[in-house]
């Protein structure tokens, strides 16, 4: 995975990156969406229920689907750690997005914290990990030490796991 | 229960699944073929969606997404302890800064 880094990236790898953000971004805009449907009552079980029979919650897994393939595409010409940082940019979107549509009170502490985790995953991707060459081979079920979908499901929770189930 | 100590709380157990689910990828990962670990890390995923949806209902989204930035905490401390991986001081310092900003998005 020995691939371009900034200084030659094609114009195709930053479309795909910012459709990770996008995508990435829409997939928790709109299942919150879904939830909000559910009674401020509901126990776990019924809130469950509930979401299953959202239309939005299964356009979530849709987009979880357009996920996967997309990220694997943007992994196979860049470094997980050039590309990782980069969508970590959801954060900020969702946030905006969140005080937008929803109205929600993203006040102050919130952005610095916010702040704090972008350089937090700064720092992540910064570090050497032990990646091999043949990454794939992992994927072909030969032993490797490649850091593939561990590192894949770092990127960001819940909105990645979908990524890896399919 | 107040709600956003519940909400807080179902974070963290949506973390723990995602974390201890990528290890059991990795493990299955380096293992060969299709094995059972890869099934149980997908299954602890399943759980974590269940969770997540959950976390969704009961706090905002502009303080649950930046949370689940703990699963790159998480992830560190099962790969250093379990799995034994180097990790550098640079990454923990990343570790201390998610930590940090997760308490400012969570608490206040």
């Amino acid at each position: 995975m020995n691939v371009p880094r900034s200084k030659s990236v094609p114009i195709g790898v930053w479309v795909g990156l910012g459709l990770a953000i996008a995508i990435d971004t829409a997939v928790q805009l709109s299942w919150k969406s879904a939830v909000l449907a559910v009674p401020q009552s509901a126990t776990l079980l019924e809130t469950a229920a509930v979401t299953l029979r959202q239309p939005l919650f299964y356009a979530v897994i849709v987009m979880f689907l357009l996920q996967f393939l997309n990220w694997m595409r943007v992994l196979s010409r860049v470094d997980l750690s050039f590309a990782q940082p980069i969508t970590a940019a959801s954060y900020v979107s969702v946030a905006v997005l969140s005080a937008v549509l929803f109205h929600e009170n993203v006040y102050l502490f919130r952005c610095v914290g916010i702040a704090f985790i972008l350089l937090g995953v700064w720092f992540i991707s910064q570090t050497d990990h032990n990646t091999t060459e043949d990454a794939a081979g992992s994927l072909r079920g030969e032993p490797a030490t490649a850091v593939v979908p561990e590192q894949l499901g770092v990127r960001s929770t819940a909105q990645s796991e979908a990524r890896k189930d399919i | 229960m107040n709600v956003k100590l519940f909400g807080l709380m179902l974070v963290l157990l949506a973390v723990t699944f995602e974390s201890v689910g990528q290890l059991f990828l990795k493990k299955g990962a380096i293992t060969n073929g299709i094995n059972r670990w890869v099934a149980i890390g997908i299954a602890f995923l399943v759980v974590e969606v269940f969770f997540w949806t959950s976390v969704l209902h009961n706090i905002d989204l502009s303080m649950a997404y930046p949370m689940g930035s703990l699963s790159f905490v998480g992830v560190t401390l099962l790969s250093s302890f379990i799995l034994k991986e180097k990790v550098s001081l640079k990454r923990w310092l990343g570790v201390g800064l998610i930590v940090g900003g997760t308490t400012l998005v969570g608490v206040f």
